[in-house]
């Protein structure tokens, strides 16, 4: 039987909630469609809040940290890591796609059959990157194809189409964007056979969007970020080698402005989540793991699969490559990786619940802070990456769906149970230390002797 | 359980090494135990201070605590919330006044010391620590861990400053060291009452719970290569006894209903009405305390461990003797020599005659269940 066409999308930086949702003010008429044609999973979780580690999870089906993206700084995948890729392939399919330069490098992806994969992250779809894809899904692609999109088209700084530069698009920037991201899906779909296509929207993570509506107004910091709408035309123009010296730039600036946004929402009687969106940078040296940065859509749309479904259990996007394998009916399977196929679910099985590992991306440019944790259907848990005693959050999602009331030192009995799932997973910051140095034994030789011991 | 609307302070006693059948010997302990209702069958996890006292208060086997030898005494997991950080973070005021500093780590506690057991007086220095825990807790409900240590004392000078653990002489002893035992034993009774007394003048007894408790027992030369305790799991270091006095816990009761150590952890928690799902081995028995149960439920097997400092095969690295207890037998295996041994509990309570064949069914499932808890997955 002839495999079905596979379409990814992965949108980066997209929110759940501005996917779908009574917080949501973009126009998405094509989405919208798509939702109702589709199977969509309320609450899914990213295994990162930054791309590659996302990357990795998404298209491995394991934790990324256990697919060697975070082997010291941002190296390559695994070599002998199985991806979905090779599974793909022998099953006969042909890869094109479009994807930020990033990608080239870390070894995860195919070959692609198609010319001009690689696009410069400030390019957006109304640079012509739109068209280009166009015309690529238009042309005669050896079937069974698999077609991977990332977008930057919400990736701040945003740049918004002028055509979409107003209110009835969306309140905030981010949300006209993704009205004129609607928009190009669109002209996509149209472009294929949807009757021989399984199509997947998700986002490699969610983010902080700068903005707060505050009733009919929103709240903002556009001044004091003004130095964001150049750059990308910056970006673009600064050759590689001069990069090193634009972080330091970029760095010191994030600096002066986070002093300055400090000042400015201290006037605003705004809410601790209120807060974290407008004063978060990316140059932050403590990381956090909270919902805004990885709770993220998927969206699954095939003709044969149930229609208007949606799943409230937690999913993982680690799942999804599982899921895309089971709904081929690939006789190859990934093995051994942490993400399970959705495929019973979608089809009314009851499955068990589900836990999430998460973890920071690390900064390239500069050492910080980072948190792993768990996030389950009803907690969100995450904590210092080395020292579990460090920068503890704990969160009932069910009570207090933004997250500002930490009720880790509350509750040790669920904060222990949480650091028994990272135990399980065996992140490999956990491994036991088996060995004991001298400092430990002259220790213990005090002690035994104090207890009676010679 | 104790008053409406008011956390109860929760006041832990350590008698270190007292044995569980020696309790007779003080009158004034025995006045101590009408006020509660004891448990006189309780395993220990394990038969020395450092790993028993991180069962009790972590409701955690060894292997899944951290601290499974006397070497990995500073090795509690850092993910494991063991009581005093749960009484913490549930608005206690935490403190402890124990033999060494490493008894029990700092985590948890806002005070944690240290006594010197040859220069201090306990009978003074804990009703005085008391006194100073009220004042200092700003009305916040205690949670006091407090470590007599006179037994271990007498122990340590007695016995293991004047004997080789091979020594015939002390072997040869038993009266005389029964003997010695029971006069140090005394001095224990008499300060249980005292504490007792004056946590009453401190208007303490209605709104208090108290255990004390023993964490293992001590030889008094029964075994070859036991000085003390720690070298094997028999009966005189394994059977521990924990008495719980409340105001709301019947009086004058006791239950030999055989239990272990593990239970204590959500027994105090049931007790403290904590609304917390701690994933933990044991079971509690605070209805039966509260009287809202008539009849303890008893354990179908009790495990304990050990690995000894000295003796015959010393282990301090990791356990390498383990029995399994049910209320009629027990089943040891010393792993060095590889040898297994079975004792009939109830025609032979001193565990003078080892029956063990491998060939009776009783002997197979314990050996089984052994087996599998030794094995078991962290």
């Amino acid at each position: 039987m002839k495999k079905k066409n596979i379409f990814v999308i992965i949108i980066d930086s997209l929110r759940s909630d501005k996917f779908i949702g009574s917080s949501k003010t973009s126009h998405t008429p094509n989405i919208d469609k798509l939702i109702e044609n589709g199977i969509y999973f309320c609450n899914t979780v990213s295994p990162s809040d930054g791309t590659l580690f996302s990357w990795a999870g998404i298209f491995s089906g394991k934790y990324s940290f256990r697919t060697g993206i975070n082997l010291g700084r941002f190296s390559k995948v695994d070599k002998k890591m199985t991806t979905l890729f090779h599974l793909l392939k022998k099953n006969g399919y042909d890869f094109y796609g479009h994807l930020p330069e990033v990608a080239s490098k870390i070894g995860l992806f195919p070959n692609f059959k198609n010319e001009n994969v690689f696009f410069n992250k400030y390019v957006n779809f109304e640079d012509g990157l739109g068209q280009q894809i166009i015309n690529e899904l238009s042309s005669n692609m050896k079937t069974p194809w698999c077609y991977i999109l990332h977008s930057y088209d919400l990736h701040f700084p945003i740049k918004i189409p002028e055509k979409f530069d107003e209110i009835r698009y969306g309140k905030t920037k981010y949300e006209r964007a993704v009205s004129s991201i609607d928009y190009w899906i669109g002209k996509f779909i149209n472009c294929i056979d949807m009757k021989n296509t399984l199509l997947i929207i998700t986002a490699d993570h969610a983010t902080h969007i700068n903005e707060i509506e505050m009733g009919a107004e929103t709240v903002n910091t556009k001044k004091i970020q003004m130095l964001d709408s150049i750059a990308p035309k910056i970006g673009r123009i600064i050759p590689e080698k001069l990069l090193p010296i634009k972080s330091k730039v970029f760095f010191a600036l994030e600096k002066r402005r986070k002093k300055q946004k400090e000042k400015f929402v201290s006037k605003l009687n705004l809410k601790p989540h209120q807060l974290r969106q407008i004063l978060f940078q990316r140059g932050d040296v403590d990381k956090f793991l909270y919902d805004e940065n990885i709770h993220v859509p998927l969206l699954i749309v095939d003709s044969k699969l149930t229609h208007g479904t949606k799943i409230d259990h937690l999913t993982r996007s680690i799942d999804i490559s599982p899921t895309i394998l089971d709904i081929i009916n690939s006789e190859y399977k990934l093995e051994n990786v942490d993400g399970v196929s959705l495929l019973p679910e979608i089809n009314n099985k009851k499955s068990e619940e589900r836990i999430g590992f998460i973890e920071n991306t690390p900064l390239i440019q500069k050492k910080v802070n980072l948190t792993i944790g768990i996030r389950t259907s009803k907690f969100k848990y995450f904590r210092d990456k080395d020292d579990l005693t460090k920068r503890v959050h704990l969160f009932n999602l069910i009570e207090d769906e933004f997250e500002e009331n930490n009720i880790a030192a509350s509750r040790p009995d669920i904060v222990e149970k949480m650091e028994k799932f990272i135990s399980k997973i065996n992140y490999k910051n956990n491994s036991k230390i088996t060995t004991i140095d001298e400092k430990e034994s002259k220790i213990i030789e005090n002690e035994l002797e104090k207890l009676g011991y010679d | 359980m104790i008053k409406q609307n008011m956390k109860p302070n929760v006041i832990f006693i350590l008698l270190d090494g007292a044995r569980w059948d020696r309790l007779n010997e003080s009158k004034e302990f025995q006045d101590v135990c009408k006020k509660g209702t004891i448990l006189n069958n309780v395993s220990t996890a394990m038969p020395y201070t450092i790993g028993s006292i991180n069962v009790t208060f972590s409701g955690l086997f060894g292997k899944e605590n951290g601290i499974d030898g006397y070497h990995k005494m500073l090795r509690l997991k850092k993910s494991i919330k063991n009581l005093p950080e749960i009484f913490q973070s549930q608005g206690y005021f935490t403190a402890c006044d124990i033999l060494t500093k490493n008894i029990i780590p700092n985590r948890g506690f806002n005070i944690h010391q240290t006594h010197n057991e040859f220069k201090d007086d306990l009978t003074k220095r804990h009703p005085n620590f008391v006194k100073q825990c009220l004042k200092e807790s700003n009305g916040k409900p205690l949670f006091l861990f407090l470590y007599f240590s006179k037994l271990h004392t007498v122990t340590v000078s007695e016995v293991l400053k004047k004997y080789e653990w091979d020594e015939k002489e002390f072997y040869d002893n038993k009266d005389k060291n029964l003997s010695r035992y029971d006069d140090a034993f005394k001095e224990v009774g008499k300060y249980t009452k005292l504490i007792t007394d004056e946590l009453e003048k401190l208007n303490l007894k209605e709104n208090t719970i108290l255990v004390f408790f023993s964490d293992h027992g001590t030889g008094i030369g029964e075994r070859f290569g036991e000085r003390n305790y720690g070298s094997f799991t028999y009966e005189e270091t394994i059977r521990t006894f924990f008495l719980f006095i409340a105001s709301g816990i019947q009086k004058n009761r006791a239950s030999n209903t055989l239990r272990a150590t593990v239970d204590i952890f959500p027994t105090i928690l049931d007790l403290a009405e904590f609304e917390l799902e701690f994933d933990r081995p044991g079971e509690s028995f605070s209805k039966y305390l509260l009287k809202d149960e008539a009849e303890l439920k008893e354990s179908l097997y009790t495990f304990s461990e050990t690995g000894a400092v000295h003796g015959p095969w010393p282990s301090p690295e990791e356990s390498n003797v383990f029995c399994i207890k049910s209320s009629t037998h027990k089943l040891m295996y010393l792993k060095t020599p590889n040898e297994w041994l079975f004792f009939d509990l109830q025609n032979d309570p001193y565990e003078t005659s080892n029956i063990f064949t491998g060939n009776s069914e009783i002997e197979k499932k314990m050996k089984e269940k052994l087996i599998g808890w030794i094995n078991r997955e962290d």
